[in-house]
């Protein structure tokens, strides 16, 4: 059974549509990670899960059933907020019994399961501290255990790694995805991050802002491999992966096309179209041996010393690209002419009016 | 700013109904009552006739209505500009100090805590023209000593003195508040530019700290529209009714000669004219984008 | 002397005239409550004198007064009783964007705080005579709610409006009703701001005068009406006036004191925010 499902949700503020057509599956025990720009909706369609944004067209099920309208503290699921939303005016322990006493449970009860969640995050020396005396990342932990106190069918996370410094970062996206193996529910998580997105998931939504003109939001969703390997269009290949994929627009000739005096030929699907975009990634552009006349001409304009690879920017006739090269080796100087070459079996192709794969 | 936009958005109307009866019984109620009395020869007990827009006639024929409004006017509209030059002078006095400025900030706010009433007693006292402290200490270094509160020219200044003396720790408050959320970098810019002092408050501070000041005029506008403790405590409206306000003098016409339609009268002009401020004050907030 | 330091000082000596001429008023009155007749009178005024407790012993045994002072007390007790039991909820309510009449309420609000006393003094005082609330502090801290319930709404809402909505998700993640989520969360949070509103309600209340003149006769009088009766002092007895007026305002600057920054901070609240 899905634990979240959405059905051709639709979701406006006022008259501006935020959310159109999205239908998307989380099924039981996975960890779907929304990812897109800002304001693409991502917090928007959190927010519906929860039941703190309200959905205008189409249907949104939790564990199978419509939910679209459902009181917020029906709905079986629990949200850690960016900024924590933790009761400054309550000890951790308060915090975290805040929801029991709401609903009426015993003082013993409650103690006794606040002091087990506490546990289960490290936090039994902290119970008496109210959240202005503790650390971003306890605090983070204690919004982690107000989720885990209601053993929601859902958890939902919205950025709630922004506030932390990088180093802490890293420990905690780690914490996370041991916590969804331990738990065993699903989650659902937003970030504009992509390492997060990437490592964190079994699944990725990209989603693209309606503003931008996309008929609907979500561009892809599938395993970050595929995300990352075989995007599904030009929004997805431009926006995951770091530096971006290098995209150029190229002229069809004869069922192939030329990237300086490299010819590649063009799938049958390609083949008939006047042009084709073409797409790769940094780490797949080469440069052709010294002397040689292969691929497209190119100078070196902008070298970024990343310590274990080079990031280089070279000028061409197709426009900038980059090229990711590994540290030992040789490394061309600034100003420095070179040839580029493709890797013809990295290449994505996409049509120029739809901007979807083609195969 | 808070939002809902849940789909179970609960009914708050509720929270809200108590306040708007109260306030209806506390403003709609007397509005209607007092328009309906301005348009009615009333005693109490007796029988109300309808008498048109007579008492209105009344006020203009007999003048002192508006006698009362330039007096009022006259009154709020110095005491007013001599609190928003004073207190934007100490604000700024206060933000350039270091030390004794929490002092200096309870000694402002003190005079803020007495009542009308208490200021007036204390004020005749000081100023009373053969025993008073003020006059002795002009005497002593040889100046004139005026009759503040009895004579006709200098009636209506001491008053606006002693409203200064109690309200301008208000505009001081405020104005320093405001003073010190300025950021502070467009300042250090123009120190760079090489401003000088008169320019920076002259082209920074004044137009950032406008929308306060607004707020600030308008608020003390209104209260001095309304003053009646003072008068009603230091001068009666004397002499010779160079001081009667609107509001004593329809305190006068109602519970001193019993003229409730014609005093109905002048409250409804007088809340027409301080609804039209308001209005007018609400359009200025708007468009500048102001301070509530 | 630099230019800056030229105007430190200059800053300095503006402050120094500005407060003293703030408390001399004060402090003077006090002088002559403490004095005899004679020392009261006395010309040039006395600066040294031996203190007496005559003129307050005086006032204090004034039953007008001593029923005064109670009658403001109950005033200002039971307006704020009302303006917080009554405008809680609803800048509570307010407080929430999507309240229909939102605006309306709030600019009625302002109108209610800025219309003149005798606007609501003329036409009540009819029908407190008829209903029987002229004349008594019930009634008075009912009419005092034309300025007492903006003020706690207006200020509580700002209050309010510093609460971060998240904690407002949360608890209603948590399956918190509206009313327990203003309970424990918005009122605990606005507590600070609670006191501050009620400080000023109760200068505001404590120092009134046009209403209570207008609507009670004698049971009811207030503070401020007693003091006003020894108006008549002013030519006489400069002692049992200064008295009764330093004995008026003296617990509001015993507040002034020791609330001064719940004071400026609920002063300058309306007007910067
Ligand atoms: N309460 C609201 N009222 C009106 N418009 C809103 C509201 N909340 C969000 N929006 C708009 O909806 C769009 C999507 O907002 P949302 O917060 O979901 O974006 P997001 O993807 O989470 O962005 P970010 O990465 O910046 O958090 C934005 O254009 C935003 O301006
Ligand atoms: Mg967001």
């Amino acid at each position: 059974m899905a634990a979240v499902e959405f059905q051709n949700v639709g979701i406006r503020f006022g008259e501006v549509p935020v959310v159109r057509d999205l239908s998307l599956i989380v099924e039981d025990g996975e960890f779907v990670v929304l990812v897109g720009p800002s304001g693409c909706g991502k917090s928007t369609i959190l927010r519906s899960i929860a039941g703190l944004a309200a959905i205008n067209e189409g249907d949104m099920r939790i564990g199978g059933e419509r939910m679209n309208d459902a009181d917020p503290a029906a709905r079986d699921i629990a949200m850690v907020f960016q900024s924590y939303a933790l009761f400054p005016n309550m000890t951790v322990a308060q915090n975290l019994g805040f929801g029991l006493k709401i609903r009426g449970e015993a003082r013993a009860g409650i103690a006794r399961k606040v002091a087990e969640v506490a546990a289960v995050v490290g936090l039994s020396d902290h119970l008496h501290k109210r959240p202005g005396a503790l650390s971003g990342g306890q605090r983070q932990r204690v919004a982690l255990a107000r989720a885990i106190l209601r053993r929601p069918g859902v958890f939902l996370f919205d950025e709630p790694l922004s506030n932390l410094d990088a180093e802490f970062r890293t420990a905690m996206r780690a914490e996370i995805v041991r916590f969804h193996r331990n738990q065993g529910a699903s989650m659902v998580y937003v970030t504009h991050d992509q390492t997060e997105a990437m490592t964190m998931g079994d699944k990725i939504a990209v989603l693209a802002p309606l503003a931008a003109g996309h008929k609907a939001n979500l561009m892809q969703y599938g395993t970050p491999d595929e995300v990352y390997n075989r995007p599904a269009n030009l929004f997805v290949a431009r926006f995951i992966g770091t530096p971006r994929m290098n995209v150029m627009t190229l002229p069809v000739d004869g069922g192939t096309v030329r990237f300086g005096s490299q010819t590649l030929a063009l799938p049958p699907a390609a083949a008939h179209l006047g042009k084709v975009v073409l797409g790769q990634r940094p780490e797949h552009l080469r440069l052709a041996a010294t002397g040689s006349e292969s691929g497209l001409a190119g100078s070196v304009e902008h070298i970024e010393n990343l310590g274990h690879e080079m990031i280089l920017t070279l000028a061409t006739d197709l426009g900038p690209l980059i090229l990711r090269e590994a540290r030992s080796a040789k490394v061309p100087s600034l100003g420095q002419q070179v040839r580029l070459v493709l890797d013809p079996d990295h290449v994505h192709l996409f049509d120029p009016v739809s901007e979807q794969r083609i195969e | 700013m808070a939002q809902d936009i849940a789909p179970s958005q609960p009914n708050l109307w509720p929270y809200i109904l108590p306040t708007v009866l109260v306030l209806g019984a506390c403003t709609l109620y007397p509005i209607a009552t007092v328009l309906w009395m301005s348009l009615h020869d009333w005693t109490w007990g007796g029988d109300s006739i309808f008498s048109g827009v007579k008492n209105y006639r009344l006020l203009w024929l007999k003048g002192s209505f508006v006698i009362a409004l330039v007096n009022t006017f006259t009154f709020a509209v110095s005491a007013v500009l001599v609190e928003l030059v004073l207190g934007m002078i100490l604000a700024l006095a206060a933000n350039r100090v270091t030390r004794g400025a929490g002092l200096f900030r309870v000694l402002m706010i003190l005079p803020l805590m007495v009542s009308g009433i208490a200021v007036s007693l204390v004020w005749k006292v000081l100023l009373d023209p053969t025993f008073g402290v003020i006059n002795a200490a002009l005497g002593a270094v040889g100046l004139p000593e005026p009759n503040w509160l009895g004579s006709t020219t200098a009636a209506m200044p001491s008053l606006v003195m002693v409203e200064t003396w109690w309200q301008t720790g208000f505009v001081f408050i405020i104005l320093a508040a405001a003073l010190k959320s300025l950021p502070e970098e467009p300042f250090e810019a123009a120190r760079l530019e090489g401003a000088n002092g008169w320019q920076m408050f002259r082209y920074l501070t004044l137009p950032m700290l406008r929308p306060v000041i607004v707020t600030v005029v308008v608020f003390r506008l209104i209260d001095t529209l309304k003053v009646f403790d003072l008068v009603f405590g230091l001068t009666g409206g004397g002499p010779l009714r160079r001081t009667e306000a609107v509001q004593t003098l329809t305190y006068q016409t109602a519970f001193k000669f019993s003229k409730f339609g014609e005093a109905a009268a002048t409250v409804v002009i007088f809340s027409a004219l301080i609804f039209a401020i308001c209005v007018a004050y609400g359009a200025l907030d708007r468009r500048t984008g102001g301070a509530k | 002397m630099t230019r800056a330091r030229r105007a430190t000082l200059l800053s300095y000596a503006i402050l120094i005239i500005a407060g003293f001429a703030s408390i001399f008023p004060i402090l003077w009155i006090i002088g002559i409550s403490l004095k005899t007749q004679a020392d009261a009178f006395a010309m040039p005024p006395k600066l040294v004198f031996v203190p007496i407790w005559d003129h307050y012993a005086k006032v204090w045994a004034d039953a007008t007064f001593i029923k005064g002072f109670l009658n403001s007390l109950f005033a200002a007790l039971l307006g704020n009783l009302m303006a917080f039991a009554i405008g809680i909820p609803a800048a509570f309510a307010l407080n929430q964007k999507r309240v229909p009449g939102r605006a309306t309420i709030l600019a009625w609000l302002l109108l209610s705080y800025m219309l003149p006393e005798f606007l609501f003094v003329i036409p009540i005082y009819g029908l407190f005579q008829a209903s029987g609330l002229y004349d008594t502090v019930f009634g008075l801290a009912l009419v005092y709610q034309t300025f007492t319930l903006p003020f706690t709404i207006w200020m509580m809402r700002a209050f309010f409006a510093d609460v971060p909505f998240a904690l407002y998700e949360a608890a209603r993640l948590e399956g918190a009703k509206s009313w327990q989520i203003l309970l424990r969360v918005y009122l605990p949070m606005a507590a600070p701001g609670i006191a501050a509103t009620a400080i000023l309600n109760t200068i505001r209340i404590w120092n009134e005068l046009a209403i209570a003149l207008g609507l009670t006769f004698d049971k009811a009088q207030t503070v401020t009406l007693a003091v006003a009766a020894y108006r008549g002092y002013a030519a006489i007895d400069w002692g049992a006036l200064s008295a009764a007026a330093i004995t008026s305002i003296l617990p509001m600057l015993i507040f002034a004191v020791l609330a001064q920054r719940q004071i400026v901070g609920g002063l300058s609240l309306g007007a910067v925010k």
